[in-house]
């Protein structure tokens, strides 16, 4: 039985990749991927606390997130779409327009 | 009924010069003018006969026919000495009595008889013939006020309206400089005068209560008994006369062109000569005499005003004649005779002989009437002559350019002569008897009630009628007599006047011949086959002898013969040196002023008065008038300039407040916003990774506190 702990580091490991790659990545692209990395370390939180309570509440929600990554995905993409069309690019470094 | 019309009298030439001035200068033919000019005045003249000729048919105390149209001032009041009330009540009043009678018939005849000559006169003119006429109708619309109307004001607004007509008339040739400033000369004179009439008018009304001439006169008696009272001073009765009759003889010494006021006339020759005949002999300068005559009753309680009258009358006669010695410009000799017998007119009033002055207005306005026209027909013929010979420089009027015209003009010439036998008091002739009337009156106030002052009066009156019948002829002989001497060329364009001019002369020469019959003296009348004296009883219910100082008493018939002697033998005088200087002895006068140089040059420059009142007024009042100026520059201007350097130095600092303070901190605010979002937008770089970075920052930062707290 591999304990609670390492679950947890494995997720928290997982989301630092994720919060890295949306930081540092320069590709609209990249960034999304990585977006969907910290979701699914979140997921395996949910799923690691619903197994350790026995509670089905935590499963649900993570059907839930996978929903809302689903859509997510939908409209970033559509975004990027749309970013492309007008700038022909998705390097993110180009794309100050509300610079102060 | 035609007594209630004399209203019109005035008004019909008012609206001639109406119709003239504002239709007729652009639309009629010079006939027309003529018609609309000439023809109102002769309606004058025959309501007046006609009006006239009824007031003689009334009884005699009846003879006093007032018309009242309309109520015109009813304002104000003043505390009579009785306790009364007086209210200032004008109306336009007209009143027809004897006085106003002769004057009117005067002012409509021998006006309507110059408007015809005006025609011929003027046919020619190329300033203005509807202008003229226009001027010459409200002259005569005036002049009929001044007589006609019922009370002191009407008699100021018809006073003033003829004072008027006389700058406008002056002025005619308004392009030529010296014609301009005779007028303007006119007027400002006159209005020196005006003043002691208004005063004298006032002191009438706070002590009369009334303007109304019936009603001033009905109260004389009154007055003068119990004084005036006003604003804390009173004045017995004798000296409010006297201040009356000062005051308004100063306005009389304007119109009527006495001395200190002469000055005026003699420049007003600058005028077309038909004016001069009309205005400045004939009428208008007799004004002063009608309002002497009109105030006859305060006039009679007033021995030092008739002092001062008489004073200033002999005096102007005499010095007026000397001067009128040594002209050569005709018309000048004219008019300076016009002023030396307004002197002798003022001398009749000053005798309280007010019917002799009147006498002497009517037949003077006959003879000098005459002779006015009888100079403009002779200048008429000269500036054609002039005309036609291509001779601009050549002054028309010099006498020492004519000579012989007697047989060029025989009408002018007989009709000349008629009216200078006239004013030279040959006996026969109108002016013999009123200038004689006058003088014995002076003589008789001398005589009779020992007012010694009286002879000087009547000595300076009398030298006076014999450099009077001297200047006259010599103005005779130099322009009709001896031969022409002008060129041959300018001797044949010289002709007779047309029948317009002629037959005004020989109309006022008959009457100068004539009208002295009129006031026929008693003395020879009794003598002659009982001959009444028309004009003194006709008078005689409109001069108001109260008597308040003495009786009327006559001096012996033989004393009034001598003067009367006296008289002629100086008029016969006056012509035999005149006949030996210019007819027997031409050199003599040469050698005469060559022997008397000084005496000769004053007179010549007329005193030099012109030239005193011309440093001494004039100057004076330019350089007052610069004092004002220079106050006016440096004091008003200063004040108000100062004003505005002040305004704008309050208002450059209101600025810079505003600009430094109160904008200022409002800049401040703003500037200190500004600064700072300058600073916070560094913030926004527009980098989505580093707003996310902040983001992860601000979260670990957040877990960290709670976790080592």
């Amino acid at each position: 039985m591999i304990p609670v702990t390492h679950m947890l580091v494995f997720s928290m490991i997982l989301f630092g990749i994720g919060v890295t790659g949306v930081l540092i990545r320069r590709n609209a692209l990249i960034m999304l991927m990585s977006l969907e990395l910290m979701m699914n370390a979140a997921n395996i939180n949910l799923i690691v606390f619903a197994r350790q309570l026995d509670s089905l509440a935590g499963q649900v929600f993570a059907i839930f997130v996978m929903c809302v990554a689903a859509s997510e995905v939908a409209i970033g993409l559509a975004i990027i779409a749309a970013l492309f069309k007008n700038k022909e690019t998705v390097q993110i470094d180009y794309l100050n327009d509300l610079k102060g | 009924m035609f007594m209630k019309l004399i209203w019109l009298i005035p008004l019909m030439p008012f609206l001639g010069s109406f119709i003239n001035g504002i239709v007729g200068r652009k639309k009629f033919s010079k006939s027309t003018v003529s018609a609309v000019a000439n023809g109102t005045v002769l309606i004058s003249f025959i309501l007046m006969i006609l009006a006239v000729y009824q007031l003689a048919g009334l009884p005699v105390e009846a003879r006093n026919v007032n018309i009242k149209l309309f109520d015109w001032i009813n304002v104000g009041h003043a505390h009579l000495s009785n306790g009364l009330l007086g209210v200032l009540n004008i109306a336009w009043e007209f009143k027809l009595d004897p006085l106003s009678a002769v004057m009117g018939l005067v002012v409509t005849g021998v006006g309507f008889v110059i408007h015809i000559y005006s025609i011929g006169y003027m046919w020619d003119d190329e300033y203005g013939y509807a202008r003229y006429f226009s001027y010459l109708n409200l002259f005569m619309g005036s002049m009929l006020m001044l007589v006609l109307g019922g009370n002191y004001l009407l008699m100021f607004i018809g006073w003033e309206g003829v004072g008027l007509c006389s700058y406008l008339l002056i002025g005619y040739y308004f392009d030529k400089k010296f014609c301009a400033d005779a007028g303007k000369k006119a007027f400002i004179t006159n209005r020196i005068g005006d003043l002691g009439f208004v005063i004298g008018l006032l002191f009438i009304f706070v002590a009369f209560g009334s303007l109304n001439f019936d009603q001033v006169a009905s109260r004389i008696a009154e007055v003068y008994q119990a004084g005036f009272n006003f604003a804390g001073w009173h004045l017995s009765g004798v000296t409010l006369f006297n201040v009356i009759g000062v005051a308004l003889f100063v306005g009389a010494t304007g119109k009527s062109a006495q001395i200190p006021l002469y000055v005026w006339l003699p420049d007003a020759m600058a005028g077309p000569t038909p004016v001069s005949a009309l205005i400045h002999a004939a009428t208008m300068v007799t004004s002063g005499l009608y309002m002497i005559a009109r105030t006859s009753g305060i006039y009679s309680g007033a021995p030092v005003a008739l002092m001062v009258v008489g004073l200033i009358g002999a005096a102007t006669a005499f010095f007026a004649a000397t001067i009128g010695m040594a002209q050569n410009d005709i018309k000048k000799v004219l008019a300076y005779s016009t002023v030396s017998q307004l002197g002798y007119m003022f001398m009749g009033m000053a005798a309280a002989a007010y019917w002799a002055g009147i006498f002497h207005v009517m037949t003077h306005a006959f003879f000098k009437g005459c002779l006015f026209l009888g100079s403009g027909s002779i200048i008429h013929a000269m500036h054609h002559a002039y005309h036609k010979t291509h001779n601009h420089d050549k002054d028309p009027q010099d006498m020492r350019n004519m000579g012989g015209l007697r047989r060029i003009m025989p009408k002018t010439y007989w009709t000349f002569l008629a009216a200078t036998l006239a004013i030279s008091g040959i006996p026969l002739f109108s002016g013999f008897f009123s200038k004689d009337e006058i003088l014995w009156k002076t003589a008789e106030q001398a005589i009779v009630y020992g007012h010694k002052i009286y002879w000087l009066y009547w000595a300076l009156g009398a030298v006076a009628a014999g450099i009077t019948a001297f200047y006259m002829f010599r103005l005779v002989f130099l322009t009709f007599f001896g031969e022409f001497k002008g060129t041959d060329e300018e001797k044949k364009a010289l002709h007779e006047s047309p029948g317009t001019m002629t037959w005004p002369l020989i109309i006022l020469g008959t009457l100068s011949v004539i009208g002295g019959y009129l006031g026929f003296p008693h003395l020879l009348g009794k003598y002659l086959g009982h001959i009444p004296n028309v004009l003194e009883k006709w008078l005689e219910p409109a001069m108001i002898h109260p008597h308040l100082t003495h009786a009327v008493q006559h001096a012996s018939e033989g004393v009034e013969f001598l003067f009367m002697f006296i008289s002629i033998a100086i008029a016969v005088a006056g012509i035999f040196v005149a006949w030996l200087f210019y007819m027997k002895k031409p050199e003599l006068p040469a050698k005469f002023t060559a022997m008397f140089h000084g005496a000769w040059e004053t007179v010549y420059h007329k005193y030099y008065v012109d030239e005193v009142y011309d440093a001494v007024f004039i100057t004076g009042m330019k350089n007052f008038g610069y004092l004002l100026w220079a106050f006016d520059v440096w004091v008003l201007d200063g004040i108000v300039n100062g004003a505005r350097n002040f305004t704008i130095i309050i208002s450059e600092a209101s600025r810079l407040y505003d600009e430094w303070i109160v904008d200022g901190l409002v800049n401040i605010v703003g500037k200190t916003v500004e600064g700072i979002g300058y600073m916070f937008r560094k913030i926004q770089t527009g980098y989505v990774q580093t707003y996310a970075f902040m983001m992860v920052a601000g979260f670990i930062l957040l877990i960290s506190y709670y976790i080592f707290r």
